[in-house]
């Protein structure tokens, strides 16, 4: 069973619960001190993150690089706007592939919750259209394939195609 | 292939598209564009048949009726005209366009109009499912982390 909880509100909005067995200072902490953040946001197995600037006031800058034996590596970079602490981070952040993602509006909020905590983080996703070029950036393993399927086809389309299209 | 970089494999796309580029007539770049077009949703459909979809693409007439599309829809009579083939030959050809998810029709009457597919939906919930996952190794990783901050912490207390 996962405790992780997720939906989608209106076209742009994702909103993810989790509860954790820790206060929210805890939580607050292992979100926005780099060395705790190294620990943990590491996306699928195999992937550190050698580099995590985290400047926890509004203004301040995020950045994170991860890495992979195989996979190479990408970063991400964001801006903090609004910190309460233990209870409310306001960011906004934005992969480079290398080429940037549209920007992610994210605000995520801790609450006691028994003797834990839950977490709320609410992301706000630009509209469809670039929603489009994030998903399109998004699908790494997708990629692979891709890029070898259409390394596959292109040099079938020089000589082959001009010739449908002109008439 | 699986030891490139990302950043090398956007190089590698990018160095194809160019090539392309390089030898077609302005004319053509519309279906240049269409083709990086599909490219990308293949890429959100990396799960779903991707191999019915580039085995789709690998024909010249399918892919010059999917740059006809790219300008807006048109009907079978439409498409068969600058091809010089019957329409039995064009309606092949849609069918196996339409059944890797590249196309769709609309009913208008009597008219069966294609256009090219949106694919946005079936994305949005692939990429939903990624991030998920994703964020569930997070958290569960983050679950050790914070335990091992409370016991520093009740440590230092006593």
């Amino acid at each position: 069973m996962s405790k992780l909880a997720m939906k989608t509100e209106g076209d742009t909005q994702i909103v993810i619960t989790r509860h954790f067995d820790a206060p929210p200072e805890a939580v607050y902490r292992a979100h926005t001190e780099p060395k705790l953040v190294q620990k943990w946001c590491l996306g699928p197995e195999g992937w550190t993150m050698p580099v995590c600037i985290n400047e926890p006031r509004p203004g301040g800058k995020i950045r994170y690089e991860w890495a992979h034996p195989k996979q190479g590596s990408f970063y991400l970079t964001g801006e903090f706007i609004e910190l309460k602490p233990y209870t409310k981070i306001v960011h906004v952040e934005r992969m480079h592939l290398p080429d940037p993602t549209p920007d992610n509006h994210v605000t995520t909020t801790f609450v006691h919750d028994g003797s834990g905590t839950l977490m709320t983080m609410r992301m706000t996703l630009p509209d469809e259209k670039t929603r489009a070029m994030m998903l399109a950036t998004g699908m790494e393993r997708g990629m692979e394939a891709s890029y070898v399927r259409l390394e596959e086809i292109m040099p079938h389309l020089d000589d082959s195609v001009p010739k449908a299209v002109n008439q | 292939m699986h030891t490139q970089g990302i950043s090398e494999r956007q190089e590698s796309i990018e160095k194809v598209c160019k090539r392309l580029q390089k030898n077609v007539s302005l004319q053509d770049k519309n279906l240049i564009d269409i083709i990086i077009y599909l490219y990308k949703i293949y890429i959100m459909n990396s799960g779903f048949d991707l191999d019915s979809s580039f085995a789709a693409l690998a024909d010249p007439t399918r892919r010059a009726i999917l740059a006809r599309l790219a300008l807006g829809e048109a009907t079978v009579m439409e498409l068969a005209k600058p091809f010089e083939m019957s329409q039995p030959a064009i309606s092949q050809h849609l069918k196996v366009l339409e059944d890797a998810g590249l196309i769709a029709q609309r009913v208008d009457g009597t008219r069966r109009p294609r256009r090219l597919a949106k694919m946005g939906l079936e994305a949005m919930d692939q990429w939903l499912a990624m991030l998920r996952k994703a964020l569930e190794k997070n958290y569960d990783r983050l679950d050790g982390v914070l335990a091992e901050i409370q016991f520093e912490e009740k440590r230092k207390m006593r």
